[in-house]
């Protein structure tokens, strides 16, 4: 129903104020505000151009994945040759595909972020390695001409960004200690993070080892916790062969074969 | 006996594989010399194996590049704007693992996947700033759904438009439908991406007020596709 008032907004006036937000002035204005028939017919405007725009805005246009892939030349060529059609009426597309071109072609993929071991294994159980002398930074036992005597201390294993070090003295009274020293291969230390990490050590049963009455070889010998230092110390061990278990975040690192005797 | 270090990647436990990746990653940082068939072996894991523990590898490694990344983009700050930094990493992950599965993707270099990596990227910054830019009267999609629409509404929205476009005789009111409906485009902004189709703004306001009252006169037509739509 339109208007008959001389100063009554036009349809054009209308229209663009309710699609484009083109404001009403003047005469025009004023009308709008008393007139409830206006009112109605920029409301009608209004409503019908939103409800259009949310169901038609950029509905025929490709999504932002087929765009990229299109620019990076992935595309089927039937599929490339539809997306240039599409180009040849949308101009947020033109603009968009013009952006991705130039932001693919300023990427170096040498570009990237330094990055660190992770500081103990991924998977749940890991035996670590010993590591030969040879690769060791420092000078060996025997001049560091070569690989130690069997069963020779000391001893390092790896597991993933972890060295450990075990160190073996007897005391007086015909027992052993063992120390350990965890260290990450990018630093000298853990800086404590092990810090109350529990460590087992279990004594495996064989014709030499006498198990005291009672005793049961699947439970840990002797436990110890990774202090402050990064060190663990086993004290009073009777000779024998050894397996560590030393209990990580992400898992075990297993230690076996560790033989105890007297040289 | 060391670490065995010159074994094929394939037969490397997961510590390994990474300890060599990291190296190999640090020459390739650097522009030198490099084999990158360990990352290449824990991208395989990763997708063909569905390995976990490998695909959480990548991600820990590749979380800060992708970071790096985000940071550089010419539209770093409006897409910060709108969601977090770790919503486009997140994204940027889940959008690589969801395109190697379904298209088969295989990488025969780390440059070739690192690119693809950054591509995913921009795809999910560029969509949240699509998702953003459209006028409201619909609710924003949540973050990591496909930004196509549904079949289903596709179709709607493809009827609608061929019904709107039948009512409008000429190519110039069907152009300018589409460039104000589709794209949004305001009369001075249709003159600049249309140079010489339009003699000026008024013609524009005068073609959008004949569209207007042809929609509104066939108003049935398009009731039932639309709603909401009353006279």
């Amino acid at each position: 129903m339109n208007c008959p008032h001389a100063t009554a907004p036009n349809d054009e006036e209308l229209v663009s104020c309710a699609l484009d937000e083109e404001p009403l002035t003047g005469k025009a204005k004023e009308h709008l505000e008393h007139c409830p028939v206006c009112q109605q017919r920029l409301a009608l405007y209004e409503r019908t151009n939103r409800l259009l725009l949310a169901r038609l805005y950029r509905s025929q246009c490709p999504g932002v994945t087929l765009l990229n892939h299109y620019c990076a030349g992935m595309l089927p060529p039937d599929d490339a040759i539809t997306i240039v059609q599409h180009l040849q009426g949308c101009p947020l597309c033109a603009q968009e595909v013009e952006e991705i071109r130039r932001i693919l072609a300023d990427f170096d993929p040498s570009c990237i972020a330094a990055t660190t071991l992770p500081l103990y294994a991924a998977p749940l159980r890991i035996v670590a390695s010993p590591v030969s002398w040879q690769s060791l930074p420092f000078s060996a036992m025997n001049g560091g001409s070569g690989a130690p005597p069997a069963g020779s201390w000391p001893r390092r294993y790896r597991a993933a960004a972890l060295h450990i070090s075990l160190h073996l003295s007897h005391t007086e009274d015909g027992k052993f200690m063992l120390l350990g020293i965890l260290s990450s291969v990018s630093s000298n230390g853990c800086n404590g993070v092990l810090a109350g990490r529990s460590v087992d050590l279990f004594r495996l049963p064989d014709e030499q080892n006498l198990q005291p009455e009672g005793a049961d070889a699947s439970k840990p010998l002797v436990t110890d916790t990774v202090d402050a230092l990064d060190t663990i110390v086993f004290t009073a061990l009777p000779a024998g062969t050894y397996t560590m278990i030393m209990h990580m975040p992400a898992g075990d690192i297993i230690i076996p074969g560790l033989t105890i005797e007297y040289s | 006996m060391g670490i065995r270090m010159d074994r094929p990647p394939a037969e490397m436990n997961l510590a390994e594989l990474t300890e060599c990746c990291i190296r190999e990653m640090s020459k390739y940082r650097r522009k030198e010399p490099c084999d990158d068939q360990y990352c290449l072996e824990i991208f395989r894991r990763a997708v063909l194996q569905r390995d976990h523990d490998a695909w959480a590898i990548l991600q820990q490694q590749f979380s800060e590049s992708v970071r790096m990344w985000l940071g550089r983009h010419p539209y770093r700050e409006a897409a910060l704007r709108l969601e977090m930094e770790k919503t486009y990493i997140d994204d940027a992950f889940t959008r690589f693992w969801r395109a190697i599965n379904e298209q088969k993707l295989i990488f025969t270099t780390l440059a070739a996947a690192l690119s693809y990596l950054h591509l995913c990227l921009n795809c999910a910054i560029m969509d949240t700033l699509r998702a953003y830019s459209r006028p409201r009267e619909e609710p924003i999609p949540d973050h990591g759904h496909p930004e196509e629409p549904l079949a289903e509404d596709l179709y709607h929205e493809n009827e609608l438009w061929e019904t709107i476009k039948g009512m409008l005789p000429g190519e110039r009111e069907r152009r300018v439908a589409y460039l104000h409906f589709h794209c949004n485009l305001k009369p001075r902004e249709i003159i600049r991406y249309c140079p010489g189709m339009f003699s000026g703004e008024d013609e524009i306001y005068r073609l959008k007020r004949n569209i207007m009252e042809r929609i509104l006169r066939n108003v049935d037509t398009v009731r039932w596709k639309l709603g909401g739509i009353e006279q």
